[in-house]
């Protein structure tokens, strides 16, 4: 069978993907790659050992990066001369002289960043918050006149890797063979696209920071601890990724850094890390002073020690460190954090009760994450932002948030889940179930279906309400591919043995149908067909006949492709997240506006069966509210979701919803209200006036119990059986055209004749004809 | 599959039914939103020190691991017996009073409890004159959430209430061994059909340490005051038939007043629809008050039976009369 078929293709090209997609690592596969790689993993454990030994008097070390100092450089001296500066008789100090930082820099920094320190020791005071995990906004403008001051400090690969570069690029062909040292560093030092060089003055930042424990509780550093001096208190690593952009989205530069939150001062510090740049293990260095010196360089050490070990390191780490020297400007950023207006005490009973709620009162309102200023300096691109103010929530208030939210929409899955079993149960007969549009059902389906998918993805992404997310994605998958799947194969079934109206007949008829009537009348003239049904001459014999209809035929045929519609449109929304601003607004109007269309199939429906809507009021005006109020939350209130509020969009969606209502109302009192009956052929007449010459129509049995003896009257009353009720039923034949309409018998296309009680009855349950099985008009 | 209760599911218990119902659902939804916090009780820092007394309702709500949950609700399945035995609204009411009962004896058990301990602890010290004594928390600290204290009264009522059916003997020894000799008793394991009962209550009695005996011991201790007539007001009480009703079939109240409401709006009704209805309800109404009279009656004309052993004459001073 095709459709199992096309089912089962859909898992195979899933699996294919999942299998076929690259795991592991690259191996070195040259010996020149070998080399490289041995050389980049001796290198880096290498300077991490020296990072163990260095003190603040003795400057960066042998560090890419960091060979000179601003003033070696802007005085032209090179890194092969490196060492420039003997410390032993001049210990390093913070100054352009031997400091990477140009003086500018460092007294901007040193006039706001970590100044004001508070006695972690004293519980009653105000401090810093401890854990500053969270996602801060701000706004950004470029200092253009500072940076107007300083020199662009170009930063080179070491030699061996950007030989390595090289070989590896010539031999793709990007860069020509016969390009020599002095050219290639050209071009590489003309790349401008580089991420972090801005190209505009002003935007947009966002800064997730994610905070790391305290050493001594984080078990992959803990055995790097031995003496209880290793143990660090005051201060944490934190993983700080910033999001440079401008106010119409449409140039991001997404910078990831590593640095060190002092907590006793408020103070951050962070660094990017490449093949060109060391920062993490220059950071400790540009901490100012010796104290915070020596607190970042055991912390750095120790994480470093912890989590990047030398076997480790992979040739995809090395490519990475190389790719990104040339695509990203280094950073080095100093952030000064407020004071929050709580005590050093109940920070920490804050920090306690989100992490591991005991039901401890603690106060309403909870700190914000605020850096008050900064100063992002970039060596290699020259670029300065200082003076910007962001903030934001920490993460664990924004999780019970984000809790509290979904918890409401589970409510709401419920709700709509009981409204489904009510009308599931309400619409069981045939006649109601070929009213229900199944356009209209899919479109509920689909929207459930993206829902539960969503949910299903985005749970293993944010683990912290893992369970309330499955939850969420189970509910909705059990309404959706159970209980809509079995409604939708339910009406689906119905709908196929149907024949009566379509839509192709109504845009037909209109042209065409006078012609064909016209044609048709006078050679048929007299058949119980065509004087009542003249725009069907031909089709009320029988519809195809369907020879495999059973529920898994036709579940198989809507499962298989929505379900790899469902993936790829979750796919596209998850992926519409990361578009541009306008983009993205577009697409989200666009797309909810058509899934919230879908009460206008089930009116088209109403049109063409001529009936008032099959749904209850109840299930119609619950759906419609029950999907209108996340739209509502998301698009009128401050959301957790970062959504742009806009009101102009409710206002659309609301007055477009609700004249589909209003059209779906009205149709209770005239289903075709806004169309002309001329348009439209008739439905089939159950009721038509029996013609002596139509009786060879009824087989042979009704025609040898006409009795020729009443041939002179105008009427003759012929018994026949009601194949139902085994009764009798009268019929009267009549020789001439009669107004006269006889109610009490009724005539299926096929030419068999019921009871109308009888036929009416069994129409409810199946729309097929007692006698030969033929399909049934509806009535 | 065997019926392992004489009932077959839920016929007749509705209380059985509902309190497994909500449970479960209290249970699921305690674990989905992740505020299993606010059904646990101790008294250092929860109450002494956040004074949130309102714990001492909450805590018998919901339990909050596997396999309390799995041992409670078979507990209840079998005392379903219990509601047949009662009747479900006066098994509601019992249910009510013994978790008041249990909530408020363990909430007092605890704080004086370890108020005593810690007395005995100061007094200890300063009789020999031995300083450092300091504020501690004991075992009767915490407890686990959950009915614990309910099951464990209930159980007391089932063993005394409930009659065994049938008994049955393991043999441990070959019985075809030495067929002249007598059967010693030792070598045989005498069985009731309430044993898997027995076995589940000690599972849930030790499942959770001393953190589940405290409140079973509590239970076990209110469930036989209850059945020797001495906790007051138990035998008499009785929820009021609304609220029972509201509890075994919240929707079809809903349903009742959302037609009422229904009809108010709706103009008119026929007349016979609505006197049947009230009528239903009031003869329902009188019938059970017919029935509480008849078992007060009953209660009274038990108590008036001259046959008393010294222990009963003894206890009857202290019992409460029902009326």
């Amino acid at each position: 069978m095709p459709s199992v078929d096309r089912q089962s293709l859909v898992f195979f090209i899933i699996m294919f993907i999942f299998l076929t997609l690259p795991n592991g690592q690259d191996q070195p596969h040259s010996y020149q790659e070998r080399q490289t790689l041995t050389m980049f993993q001796k290198s880096i454990t290498e300077n991490q050992k020296a990072l163990a030994n260095r003190e603040y008097e003795q400057g960066y070390g042998n560090l890419t990066g960091f060979l000179l100092s601003y003033d070696d450089m802007k005085s032209g001296k090179k890194e092969e001369d490196w060492p420039l500066h003997n410390y032993k008789e001049t210990p390093w100090i913070e100054d352009e002289k031997y400091s990477l930082l140009p003086n500018v820099i460092s007294d901007k920094v040193k006039s706001f960043w970590g100044n004001d320190k508070v006695d972690l020791n004293n519980e009653n005071e105000l401090g810093y918050l401890f854990n500053i995990s969270g996602r801060l906004e701000g706004k950004f403008k470029k200092n253009n006149e500072r940076s107007k001051q300083i020199e662009k400090f170009p930063l080179k690969l070491p030699k061996y890797l950007r030989d390595y570069f090289e070989s590896i690029n010539s031999g793709d062909g990007i860069i020509d063979d016969g390009n020599n040292d002095g050219s290639n560093d050209r071009k590489v030092d003309e790349i401008i696209n580089k991420v972090g060089n801005l190209t505009f003055d002003e935007g947009k930042i966002v800064v997730s920071i994610k905070s790391m424990d305290y050493n001594y509780k984080n078990p992959e550093i803990l055995k790097h601890i031995k003496t209880p001096e290793d143990k660090v208190d005051d201060a944490v690593i934190v993983e700080l990724k910033m999001n440079l952009m401008d106010e119409s989205e449409t140039s991001k530069n997404e910078i990831s850094t590593y640095g060190v939150y002092f907590q006793d001062s408020g103070s951050l510090i962070s660094i990017t890390n490449s093949g060109k740049f060391a920062g993490h293990l220059g950071a400790p260095s540009l901490t100012m002073n010796e104290r915070n010196f020596g607190v970042s360089k055991k912390i750095i050490s120790q994480y470093l020690n912890g989590t990047s070990l030398e076997e480790q390191i992979s040739m995809d780490d090395m490519n990475n460190f190389i790719v990104q020297s040339f695509e990203q400007c280094e950073f080095i950023n100093y952030f000064q954090l407020e004071k929050t207006e709580f005590s050093i005490k109940e920070l920490k009973e804050i920090d306690e009760e989100l992490v591991n709620p005991s039901g401890k009162p603690i106060s309403k309102n909870k700190p914000k994450i605020k850096i008050n200023e900064m100063l992002l300096y970039s060596p290699d691109c020259g670029i300065v932002i200082e003076d910007s103010k962001v903030e934001g929530e920490k993460s664990e208030i924004v999780t019970i948030r984000f809790r509290h939210v979904f918890m409401g929409f589970l409510v709401i899955i419920v709700l709509q889940l009981y409204l489904f079993l009510d009308q599931i149960e309400k619409s069981k007969t045939p006649g109601q179930l070929s009213n229900i549009s199944s356009l209209t059902l899919y479109i509920l389906q689909y929207q459930d279906a993206l829902i539960a998918l969503t949910f299903l993805i985005v749970s293993t992404i944010f683990e912290k309400i893992y369970l309330l997310l499955v939850t969420i994605a189970i509910v909705t998958y059990i309404m959706c591919g159970i209980f809509e799947m079995g409604f939708l194969t339910q009406v689906i079934k119905t709908q196929m043995n149907e024949r009566g109206t379509s839509w192709w007949e109504i845009l037909r008829s209109s042209t065409a149908r006078n012609n064909e009537n016209s044609e048709s009348s006078p050679n048929e003239d007299g058949t119980p067909a065509t004087t009542d049904n003249p725009a069907t001459p031909a089709t009320p014999t029988q519809p195809t006949p369907i020879i495999d209809n059973d529920d898994a035929n036709v579940w198989n045929g809507i499962f298989a492709p929505g379900f790899a519609i469902t993936i790829i449109s979750t796919f596209l929304i998850l992926n519409s997240s990361m578009w541009r601003k306008s983009y993205r607004k577009t697409f989200e109007m666009v797309g909810l506006t058509l899934l919230n269309s879908y009460w206008i199939p089930q009116f088209f429906r109403n049109t063409l069966k001529n009936r008032k809507t099959p749904f209850d009021l109840k299930f119609v005006l619950g759906t419609t509210i029950l999907r209108l109020i996340p739209i509502y939350y998301v698009n009128l209130f401050p959301t957790p979701f970062n959504h742009e509020r806009n009101q102009n969009f409710v206002i659309f969606i609301t007055v477009y919803v609700f004249l589909q209502l209003s059209l779906l109302y009205l149709q209770n009192f005239n289903p075709r209200f806004w169309i002309n009956d001329k348009w439209l052929p008739k439905a089939y007449n159950y009721h038509p006036i029996i013609n002596l010459n139509d009786l060879e129509h009824y087989g042979s049995d009704l025609l040898s119990s006409v009795n020729i003896e009443s041939d002179d009257m105008d009427e003759t009353v012929i018994k026949t059986d009601c194949a139902i009720c085994m009764n009798d039923i009268n019929l009267p034949i009549f020789k001439n055209k009669t107004k006269k309409v006889p109610k009490d018998y009724m005539v299926t296309p096929c030419f068999h004749i019921f009871h109308s009680e009888c036929l009416e009855d069994w129409m409810k349950y199946k729309l097929q004809c007692p006698i030969c099985r033929n399909g049934l008009p509806p009535m | 599959m065997p019926q392992i209760t004489p009932i077959k599911g839920f016929i007749n218990t509705p209380v059985t039914k509902k309190v497994v119902i909500f449970s479960t659902i209290i249970t699921i939804l305690v674990s989905i939103f992740q505020i299993k916090y606010l059904f646990t009780l101790s008294i250092d820092p929860l109450i002494l020190e956040y004074n949130q007394f309102w714990r001492i309702l909450t805590f018998q709500l919901s339990v909050i691991n596997e396999s309390d949950y799995l041992l409670t609700m078979i507990l209840w399945f079998h005392f379903k017996n219990l509601e047949r035995f009662y009747g479900s609204q006066k098994y509601l009411s019992l249910i009510l009073i013994l978790s008041i009962y249990n909530g408020v004896v363990t909430f007092l058990i605890m704080s004086l409890g370890q108020l005593l301990i810690n007395f005995i602890d100061y007094f200890i010290l300063t009789t020999f004159k031995l300083n450092g004594y300091t504020y501690f928390t004991t075992i009767l600290n915490s407890i686990v959430p959950g009915p614990i204290g309910i099951l464990s009264s209930l159980y007391i009522c089932f063993g005394t209430y409930i009659p065994i059916s049938y008994q049955f003997k393991i043999l441990l020894s070959n019985p075809f061994k030495n067929n002249q000799e007598n059967h010693s008793n030792s070598k045989e394991l005498l069985l009731t059909d309430h044993f898997q009962i027995h076995i589940l209550y000690t599972l849930l009695l030790f499942n959770n340490g001393f953190k589940s005996f405290v409140p079973s011991l509590i239970g076990l201790f209110i469930g036989k005051l209850y059945t020797s007539e001495l906790l007051p007001g138990s035998k008499s009480w009785l929820l009021p038939t609304t609220l029972f009703k509201i509890f075994i079939n919240p929707f079809k109240i809903l349903n009742n007043i959302i037609n009422l409401i229904r009809r108010r709006f709706n103009g008119y009704q026929s007349i016979n629809q609505i006197i049947d209805d009230e009528d239903q309800n009031e003869e329902s109404n009188e019938r059970e008050e017919i029935v509480d009279d008849m078992r007060n009656n009953e209660s009274e004309i038990r108590a008036e039976t001259p046959v008393r052993p010294l222990a009963s004459q003894f206890l009857d001073t202290f019992r409460t009369r029902g009326d």
